[in-house]
């Protein structure tokens, strides 16, 4: 590769000037209100601000580049102030191509570089917005360089998903394949806003309306659009996804890069026998957000042997689990009673607060309404108790641990339950704790930090014997120095 | 670095940094709450005068022990392969940092434990960060320089390998 500056597209300019235009907007509606009288001075302000913004804008579209020189890419930025950033090619773990609903109007696609570090993880080192078939060829070259494999956009597209889904698994995902608290709480709300708009006033049905529409519907609809046309192969060592509807993402990582594998089940999921697969790998969160990355949609379990046996053979281990043991019982139910306790204080006294001194406010709140808020909470009471009582009952046989040669293995949760596989080679700390009741019995939990696509993540196991658990950080030190361990493998 | 095998226990002078962030913090939470009830106490029913008192206890007696089994329990040690350190009050932590992860290392200090000489080391990987706490500032400066130079040579020795 010689050496070839670029800038971004100029259309980068227009997409900033709708942004500034934006807020005047949002600004003038919330200021101004009609009828009233517009100052003249405030109005030759606006224009002056609004044109130093485009002249700023303008100034950083020229003076921001990008170089890719025969070892490194080069960033410059001169603006406020003067940034040089280098990235070795080295140190690159993926460069994705991601196309918004701006640059799909525009013909241009953003081209995210994304380098193996846990700092920014988040945040793509350069991101630069290009012609689409310009984006398309500096990406495969790239690919080329830092796979060594050759690359063609068209031949791409002939590659088949090793998984098949359709408009309808988008859907399912959505609703279901993330947290099924998230789930359960936009039940909640929807059941809460037709109690509201039955039997309170209008104020609390829109609050609860509210609640549905950002905490349920928005987050759902948000994942439907993010993973529809989901389709993941992989091309030798190299991991490949393509998802999204509105804005769709690509990215390609090494599978060396992965550090730990998880088959999640959330509850709803596992009713239906279906899973999903999770990988955590660093440098490669194109989409802005924490986002672990997605190597397929709910499957049906026994889906999940394929899938493995196709996209993640490197993580197919026999390795043996078990169970928690006998003796974890009893810090498992101590530590659910002062959680209870502590709920029971909370709800309990607002119950008993709502039933004993809480009076009707004369077109706020009425004597019924009252007591109808007093039996909820009462409810909710008893249920939560329930629920952690259950929690306990069932954490037994939910949690459990297995060490393997190079890996090992922990299941956890007990709603929604996963199963990660992670490297000893990938650990960054491994912590044991315990509380004084475990400690009795020789029981300890693990806190395994390793890297992921949102920086640092941690893995939490159930109640183990702490010499068994400790033996995870023996066999990484082991590893290291048998010499098992390779850090060009593993190098950020 | 010279290979240890005994695990080290901390300065004694920890406690007392310990105590004096934990009176400041006292200090805050008997001014919230004095502050709290002066202002809405006649409006309030007399059994949140209780629950203040009885928390600003709980926190009092915490305060007063804590740094007790916080020195009774707290032990490092720096091998040439990891960095362990055993630590905690309710609840004990036993962390272990390969030196191979170390990415960063710095010392320090605030301005109780600047007063009484100590420092705390930081230790930096790609996953997070360990600390040893309430170090003397000199032996936070010789841990600090110890690691460092292990990081350096793993680095070099990658290099020659490369």
């Amino acid at each position: 590769m010689t050496d070839r500056t670029y800038k971004n597209h100029p259309t980068v300019m227009i997409q900033n000037t709708i942004l500034v235009v934006f807020i005047f907007a949002m600004m003038s509606l919330s200021l101004m209100k009609p009828g009233t009288h517009v100052d003249m001075m405030l109005i030759y302000g606006a224009i002056a601000v609004f044109i130093i913004l485009e002249l700023f804008i303008v100034y950083a579209w020229k003076k921001t580049t990008i170089t890719f020189e025969p070892d490194q890419i080069v960033v410059d930025s001169n603006v406020i102030y003067k940034r040089r950033k280098t990235i070795p090619y080295s140190k690159i773990a993926s460069a994705n191509v991601v196309r918004t609903v701006f640059n799909r109007i525009l013909g241009t696609t953003t081209l995210q570089i994304n380098i193996n570090s846990a700092t920014n993880a988040a945040r793509p080192e350069a991101s630069f917005v290009f012609k689409a078939d310009l984006a398309e060829k500096l990406r495969g070259e790239l690919m080329s360089r830092l796979f060594e494999q050759t690359y063609d956009p068209k031949k791409e597209k002939e590659y088949e998903s090793v998984l098949k889904f359709n408009g309808w698994d988008s859907v399912l995902y959505g609703m279901i394949g993330k947290s099924s608290f998230s789930f359960l709480s936009s039940v909640f709300w929807g059941a809460y806003s037709v109690i509201s708009l039955l039997f309170f006033n209008t104020g609390s049905f829109i609050f609860a309306l509210m609640m549905l529409i950002f905490s349920g519907i928005m987050p759902i609809i948000s994942l439907i659009l993010r993973y529809c046309n989901f389709r993941v192969y992989r091309v030798d060592n190299t991991m490949r996804i393509e998802h999204g509807l509105i804005q769709t993402y690509r990215t390609s990582f090494e599978i060396t890069r992965i550090n730990a594998v998880r088959v999640r089940r959330p509850l709803f999921a596992r009713l239906m026998h279906k899973c999903c697969i999770e990988t955590e790998v660093v440098g490669i969160n194109a989409m802005g957000d924490d986002v672990t990355p997605l190597i397929s949609l709910l499957i049906n379990e026994d889906q999940l042997e394929y899938a493995m046996q196709e996209l993640l053979p490197e993580f197919i281990r026999d390795i043996p689990v078990h169970k928690q043991p006998a003796k974890a019982k009893l810090p498992t139910y101590m530590r659910t009673t002062y959680v209870a306790v502590a709920w029971l204080a909370l709800l309990g006294s607002l119950t008993a607060w709502l039933f004993l001194f809480m009076e009707p406010i004369e077109g706020s709140i009425t004597a019924s309404q009252i007591e109808i808020f007093g039996y909820l909470t009462a409810v909710i009471t008893v249920l939560g108790i329930v629920f952690l009582y259950w929690g306990a009952f069932t954490a037994m046989n939910r949690y459990e641990f297995g060490m393997g040669g190079d890996m090992f293995t922990i299941v956890n949760g007990i709603v929604d339950r996963s199963t990660t596989t992670v490297q000893y080679d990938r650990v960054q700390i491994s912590s044991l704790y315990a509380t004084p009741m475990p400690r009795r019995f020789g029981l300890a939990r693990a806190n395994i930090s390793m890297l992921s696509s949102a920086g640092a993540r941690t893995v939490k196991s159930g109640f183990f014997e702490k010499e068994e658990l400790e033996k995870i950080s023996a066999t990484m030190l082991s590893r290291l120095a048998d010499g098992e361990y390779d850090y060009r493998m593993t190098e950020i | 670095m010279t290979e240890n095998t005994e695990y080290k226990r901390l300065n004694p002078k920890c406690r007392i940094a310990m105590y004096i962030g934990y009176a400041v913090m006292l200090a805050i939470l008997a001014i919230g709450e004095f502050a709290t009830l002066a202002l809405f106490g006649k409006d309030l029913p007399s059994w949140t005068w209780i629950i203040c008192v009885a928390i600003f206890a709980a926190c009092l007696v915490y305060a007063v022990i804590a740094p007790i089994i916080f020195y009774r329990r707290y032990r490092y040690i720096i091998t040439s392969d990891k960095v362990d350190v055993r630590r905690g009050i309710i609840i004990v932590r036993h962390t272990v940092v390969p030196i191979e992860r170390i990415h960063q290392v710095e010392v320090v200090s605030g301005p109780i434990n600047n007063m009484l000489g100590l420092a705390d080391v930081n230790i930096t990987t790609a996953g997070g960060i360990a600390t040893i706490e309430y170090l003397e500032k000199d032996v936070a400066d010789t841990v600090a320089e110890e690691l460092n130079k292990v990081v350096e040579k793993i680095l070099k020795d990658r290099k020659k390998n490369d």
